[in-house]
């Protein structure tokens, strides 16, 4: 019996020590598509931080109580509930930055279950910037994975991490691109 | 012979030798020695293991590189050639270095100690800190060293001749990088948006300076402050005597590692989002340059200075 109390007494303080560490190494995903359309007019699209309707995954788009507007950083925060077949995944999301003559916000997630999106610290912006005319849309975050410590399993790793997100960008962008066509 | 002659010609001909800075790129695995005068990067060396902490020794020119991933020391001259490796263990990861005294102060962050090591990488002497240490800082007479301990909320100084514990000083949240500046060390509060002064001599708090969004780095030229703010994408300008905030300076999204050049005048900034490297004019406080380094650059530590004179 000690072997095992002492494995177990070992793996409770090592998750007791990990409760607010993270690994030192953040990864980063950057994806761009150009589309078949305006900037103003993609922009008219997905450039609404109380509205994500615009990405597929995303069912519903709720902004808190204490957010005055959907523009104001450090403050306006949106629940992004998410299709699902069970229960009613969210992300909760706060405006970091808001620059709608540059066509871009910055964000970051305040509240995810690692179950949902393996990722903690998550920080992005999604930007339309001009590209002769065509709006070229531009998502890229930085984060941690999902596990604060070191040896994660393997769902929580740096690779699980960066394939997650990769996912959430590809997706959206993918949607624009049947929405308004692809420019090459 | 005459080739001989002209080569050291032109190693001679600056006045003073031009500064240059090692950029640890994090997320590529490699360090790029980068020629600040010429504004460019003259070589780029493979360091597996996510490399982030560095400290540079301009009178020696080594750089002291450790990867964030293994705990693996790297020491580099000044064209890139690697010197020597050590396995410091996982979890080593912000580092000081005490040239004078051929040693180095390394912060385990997994199981919370400050380790005094040769600079070949052998241990003097361990001691207990608060936990998840992250940067070091050694004051200028290379008396005190101190370790911002992130998950404690405060800054631990020893003696850094013996690890003999001096004082504790309450922080604000998250403290990451420390450095020390004319007597005082001064530590960035990744969670509270503020900077902590903490006197060297005996661990009184200061004052705090706020900054912008989640401060990483700071830095000091031209009787002023510098804070790279990770998440506001700018720089912020402060008053070190005054203790207030100045002006900001909008740079890449996640500016961290900064340090002065050797004039005085300037400074340089790792740009992690942008993969540049920042060039600041400390007085007019504008960007003057930005050169491409390879992806996630973070240069946590000293990571610039002058190549030595021959």
């Amino acid at each position: 019996m000690k072997p095992v109390l002492t494995l177990a007494l070992a793996a409770t303080l090592a998750m007791v020590g990990a409760a607010h560490a993270h690994g030192p190494v953040r990864q980063k995903v950057e994806l761009k598509r150009t589309l078949d359309a305006t900037p103003d007019e993609v922009w008219a699209a997905i450039g609404k931080f109380d509205d994500m309707g615009w990405h597929p995954v995303v069912a519903r788009t709720e902004m808190t109580a204490d957010s005055a507007s959907a523009t104001e950083p450090e403050k306006s925060t949106r629940v992004l509930h998410l299709k699902a077949d069970a229960g009613d995944p969210t992300i909760t999301e706060q405006l970091m930055k808001w620059q709608p003559e540059r066509r871009c916000y910055g964000y970051r997630i305040t509240a995810v279950d690692v179950a949902v999106l393996p990722v903690s610290n998550y920080s992005s912006t999604l930007c339309v910037n001009d590209q002769g005319g065509k709006a070229e849309v531009v998502w890229k975050g930085g984060f941690y994975r999902g596990f604060p410590n070191n040896d994660p399993p393997a769902e929580l790793n740096d690779e699980a991490a960066v394939k997650a997100v990769t996912g959430v960008y590809q997706a959206g962008l993918d949607a624009l691109a049947d929405r308004f066509g692809a420019a090459e | 012979m005459i080739r001989a002659a002209l080569a050291v010609c032109l190693t001679m001909s600056p006045a003073v030798a031009g500064d240059i800075a090692f950029v640890t790129s994090q997320n590529a695995g490699s360090v790029s020695i980068v020629d600040l005068d010429a504004g460019r990067v003259r070589a780029t060396v493979p360091i597996p293991g996510a490399p982030a902490p560095v400290a540079y020794d301009p009178a020696s020119g080594r750089a002291y590189v450790i990867a964030a991933e293994t705990g693996e020391l790297t020491v580099l001259d000044t064209q890139g050639t690697v010197l020597h490796r050590a396995a410091l263990g996982e979890g080593s990861f912000g580092l000081a270095l005490d040239a004078r005294a051929g040693r180095l102060f390394v912060a385990d962050w997994y199981s919370a100690r400050l380790r005094c090591l040769t600079l070949a990488g052998a241990e003097l002497w361990s001691v207990p800190t608060g936990r998840a240490p992250a940067g070091v800082a050694l004051s200028g007479d290379g008396q005190v060293v101190v370790t911002a301990d992130r998950d404690d909320d405060r800054l631990s100084a020893f003696d850094a001749a013996d690890g003999r514990a001096l004082w504790t000083a309450p922080t604000g949240s998250h403290p990451y990088a420390v450095v020390f500046h004319g007597g005082r060390f001064w530590t960035t509060d990744v969670q509270s948006n503020s900077l902590t002064v903490v006197a060297a001599d005996g661990g009184a708090v200061l004052g705090r300076v706020a900054t912008g969004d989640h401060p990483y780095g700071v830095a000091f030229a031209a009787d002023k402050g510098f804070v790279t703010d990770q998440y506001a994408a700018t720089v912020t300008v402060f008053d070190p005597v005054a203790l207030t905030p100045g002006g900001t300076i909008d740079v890449g999204d996640y500016p961290e590692g900064i340090a002065a050049l050797s004039d005085g005048r300037r400074v340089a900034l790792a740009n992690w989002d942008v993969d540049r490297l920042t060039i600041i004019d400390a007085v007019a406080e504008t960007v003057t340059a930005e050169i491409a380094v390879p992806s996630g650059p973070r240069s946590f530590g000293l990571f610039v200075g002058p190549e030595p004179t021959r």
